[in-house]
């Protein structure tokens, strides 16, 4: 077998593409999903996610790089450690979740809604967002660096310490927001 | 094994935890606090500190070490000497450290600091204030701009893209988010 440059945080030995029969390990990893309420050092790359609730109450250190989330409901959920980098996220929900030391990194996010939530220490660096919708959150020290926003809201929201450095806005609103501390030198905002 | 990280909400630095699932002796990555939460973290863990790695010796990183070895008895492992009189073991670039069942690769990769040392445990990579997510610090002058940009490539930018990146303030990232969205790294 060649190098495989996908780890997990620790945990499983394999990448979804290594394996024999991925589509198979996807079934069964939607099943193992759907039985447990802690996910903890799961490891998926390049896995497809549609049409589905995440049911476990918490994921920690758990990895899903290039992995793709269309009209996946993640309410109520508790994210700490977790690495989404380079994912696809399209109608996705995310409503009362509590999001902590995480990574979204040139991820894709269209259609999306994060309302009522705790986003702290997140990682959208890279991300493009389009028709995204963080409502009532708390998005202390995340971070949208380099990012490219498209009719992006932001209202009713936390945004002490957060860096939009270097990222590119249009249509972005930031109403009743608290910017203290907010960085957004670099971008592009007409 | 398991993977804790404390936010240090008075100098907004952050904590690292690496021990085993079950319990036991655990590694402590730049205690810049020691507060009730990190000690509650501890302890419902089941974990005894018998290690502290320090990246570098800014107060931000170091402060809560005295009060942690008042509580545990822990060796310390920083490239230089610590604001505060303390025993400690003197770390160089290139040395590997056998803690418990894990091997610490160290890196000097100076710039923010002359002793800014970088930890490779297994895929993660503690980064202290050499790397940040979208960052390297803003303030250095040319010169140190220069040799901070030019050690993260040659040294950092040169492992798996893949390498989770754990830094010592703000969010985690990983060497290949870096690569593409870091915009002081993008061009060396």
């Amino acid at each position: 077998m060649e190098k495989c440059n996908e780890y997990a945080v620790t945990g499983s030995k394999f990448c979804f593409e290594h394996l024999e029969d991925p589509e198979s390990y996807l079934q069964e990893t939607i099943s193992a999903l759907s039985d447990c309420e802690q996910l903890m050092n799961f490891k998926m790359c390049r896995g497809i996610f549609s049409d589905f609730r995440v049911p476990c109450n918490s994921m920690t250190t758990s990895k899903f790089t290039e992995t793709i989330f269309s009209n996946v409901v993640f309410d109520e959920i508790s994210i700490q450690l977790c690495f989404f980098d380079f994912c696809v996220f399209n109608n996705c929900s995310f409503k009362n979740v509590d999001i902590r030391y995480s990574v979204f990194a040139g991820s894709t996010f269209s259609d999306c809604e994060f309302t009522d939530s705790e986003i702290l220490h997140v990682n959208y660096n890279g991300s493009e967002l389009k028709a995204v919708k963080f409502h009532s959150c708390d998005l202390y020290y995340s971070s949208f660096i380099s990012s490219i926003m498209r009719e992006v809201s932001f209202k009713d929201c936390n945004l002490k310490k957060v860096s939009y450095s270097n990222s590119n806005r249009r249509n972005v609103e930031f109403k009743y927001s608290n910017h203290e501390e907010a960085e957004f030198d670099k971008g592009d905002m007409p | 094994m398991k993977l804790f990280f404390h936010f240090v909400l008075s100098n907004f630095s952050n904590t690292y935890i690496l021990g085993p699932a079950e319990g036991g002796n655990a590694v402590i990555i730049d205690p810049g606090v020691m507060d009730i939460p990190l000690l509650n973290l501890i302890e419902d863990n089941n974990f005894y500190i018998k290690n502290i790695l320090v990246t570098h010796n800014h107060s931000s990183h170091v402060n809560g070490i005295k009060t942690l070895k008042k509580i545990y008895d822990a060796d310390i492992y920083s490239n230089r000497e610590l604001p505060f009189k303390i025993d400690f073991n003197q770390i160089h670039d290139g040395d590997v450290l056998h803690i418990d069942e894990l091997d610490v690769n160290v890196m000097n990769i100076p710039g923010h600091s002359a002793d800014s040392m970088v930890f490779k445990i297994n895929n993660m990579l503690f980064t202290g204030d050499v790397l940040l997510a979208g960052l390297i610090d803003k303030e250095l002058t040319p010169y140190y701009e220069d040799l901070l940009k030019n050690n993260i490539k040659e040294r950092i930018f040169t492992m798996d893209d893949d390498i989770l990146v754990f830094p010592g303030h703000g969010s985690p990232t990983t060497i290949k988010a870096e690569k593409k969205f870091n915009p002081y790294l993008s061009n060396i």
